[in-house]
């Protein structure tokens, strides 16, 4: 392993720490329609999407556990993130055409993804009603997509830029 | 030539002079003001070629005054700004210390009122980042004495939590909104319990839910929902809110009210932790 190589962890790992700061401190203050935007599962995606399905996954680990540290929701995303950062990376290299739509569409099916996971339990144990939870989802997968989107060249740049 | 003029008018002049002397000496004595007629007259022929000069020089001096006081004016006005700056910022220490003396008078009526309860102050440092639950994190833990599950209030004594994780130095408390809440409560004015707790729905508007209310009892819109003790975790009579709604399960089984909370979840600042308190059986 040379030089090159832990450059990129460090790289990644400054990144990943940058986001969960942004997540756990400053997002929780911009609250739009009653929700905050997901910041880290968005980033997970883009790091597969650009560095592939095995960077994607092992980025979407360590993200996963901040984020369910962030989210008290442990552990639904250390075992989520790691399975759509994985999946994000393989559906790319041999569905999709890279770019920003299949970015975008990526993110989009990323975050509703971990939306579904999010309502069932709502819906199923704690007998909430579908219409609240499904508006919540909604809008919560809406404005993370905006991010999804200032965080495209950020994600690219990450992960060594290969697409 | 001179000789004879002076000798033929000399004396002349000289005699008139003297006179003049005489009478402007004799009137300035007796008239008021001691202004003789020469020096009234003088003056009442220069008066309107004066006015006329002051109103020049004001206008001159204007003008002076608008080429070369101008940076003198600046720098007033800089300072001046600068002083204004001053001010305002001891203003709004002054209303931050006013808001924490109006907090710290209401915990000292709090305290008279509860005069059992072991208050330690917190600070809220920040708040959960998720959409599906409501918590916040304190500045105190373990090392202020503080355990799980104890409640935390605000300075006029209203529910705003439990701790539900500590640390060391910090704690992490889920609001009476959040959708995992449920504490003991009791319609205020029927002494009738119930449960008060979270609902996703309602925690969407800022609220939380009043369920099992027993079949024959009614809540009003204006109610007032306190604590029952019930569990001895959380004191009794402690402010949860008021009702704003009112309605029948989908189950049709039990009614249900929509609360909203008393204290102001998104405005706090300093909070209260009830360490220790008399439970009433």
């Amino acid at each position: 392993m040379d030089k090159l190589f832990y450059k990129r962890i460090l790289r990644l790992a400054l990144f990943l720490l940058v986001l969960y700061i942004s997540q756990a401190f400053v997002f929780p203050r911009v609250v739009i329609r009653g929700v905050k935007p997901l910041i880290i599962p968005v980033a997970a995606i883009g790091v597969g999407f650009f560095g592939g399905g095995v960077k994607g996954g092992v980025f979407g680990l360590f993200s996963g556990i901040l984020c369910d540290v962030a989210f008290d929701s442990v552990p639904l995303f250390t075992f989520l993130l790691p399975v759509i950062g994985m999946l994000s990376g393989l559906i790319t290299e041999y569905y999709l055409i890279p770019g920003l739509p299949s970015y975008l569409l990526c993110s989009l099916g990323g975050l509703l993804t971990i939306s579904v996971f999010q309502m069932f339990s709502f819906i199923m144990f704690k007998n909430a009603s579908f219409s609240a939870v499904a508006e919540a989802a909604l809008y919560q997968s809406l404005y993370s997509l905006i991010f999804a989107l200032l965080l495209y060249w950020p994600s690219w740049l990450v992960s060594s830029g290969k697409r | 030539m001179l000789k004879d003029f002076l000798r033929k008018k000399g004396l002349l002049i000289i005699a008139v002079a003297l006179a003049a002397t005489l009478v402007t000496g004799l009137t300035a004595h007796s008239l008021s003001g001691g202004r003789g007629i020469a020096s009234a007259a003088v003056n009442a022929l220069m008066n309107p070629i004066g006015r006329g000069v002051a109103v020049l020089a004001d206008y001159f001096e204007s003008v002076y005054g608008y080429m070369f006081r101008y940076d003198q004016l600046k720098t007033e006005n800089e300072s001046l700004k600068s002083k204004i700056a001053d001010l305002e910022r001891q203003m709004r220490n002054n209303l931050s210390a006013e808001e924490e003396n109006k907090r710290l008078r209401e915990l000292l009526t709090l305290k008279q009122k509860h005069s059992d309860f072991q208050l330690e102050t917190a600070t809220v440092i920040s708040w959960g980042a998720s959409n599906w639950t409501s918590t916040f994190t304190i500045s105190k833990g373990k090392s202020s004495g503080l355990e799980l599950n104890e409640c935390i209030i605000t300075e006029n004594g209203y529910l705003v939590g439990q701790i539900i994780e500590i640390g060391e130095y910090t704690a992490k408390a889920r609001t009476i909104i959040d959708p995992s809440m449920n504490i003991g409560a009791m319609i205020h004015r029927t002494g009738i319990p119930a449960v008060a707790g979270g609902d996703f729905e309602a925690m969407r508007s800022g609220n939380l839910k009043l369920s099992y209310i027993p079949e024959g009892a009614a809540t009003a819109n204006g109610d007032v929902i306190t604590t029952s003790g019930k569990g001895k975790t959380v004191p009794k009579g402690l402010m949860i809110g008021k009702v704003v709604d009112a309605g029948i399960d989908p189950s049709g089984a039990s009614r249900y009210a929509i609360i909203k909370p008393a204290a102001a979840l998104n405005e706090l600042s300093q909070v209260f932790v009830i360490k220790a308190f008399n439970v009433e059986d």
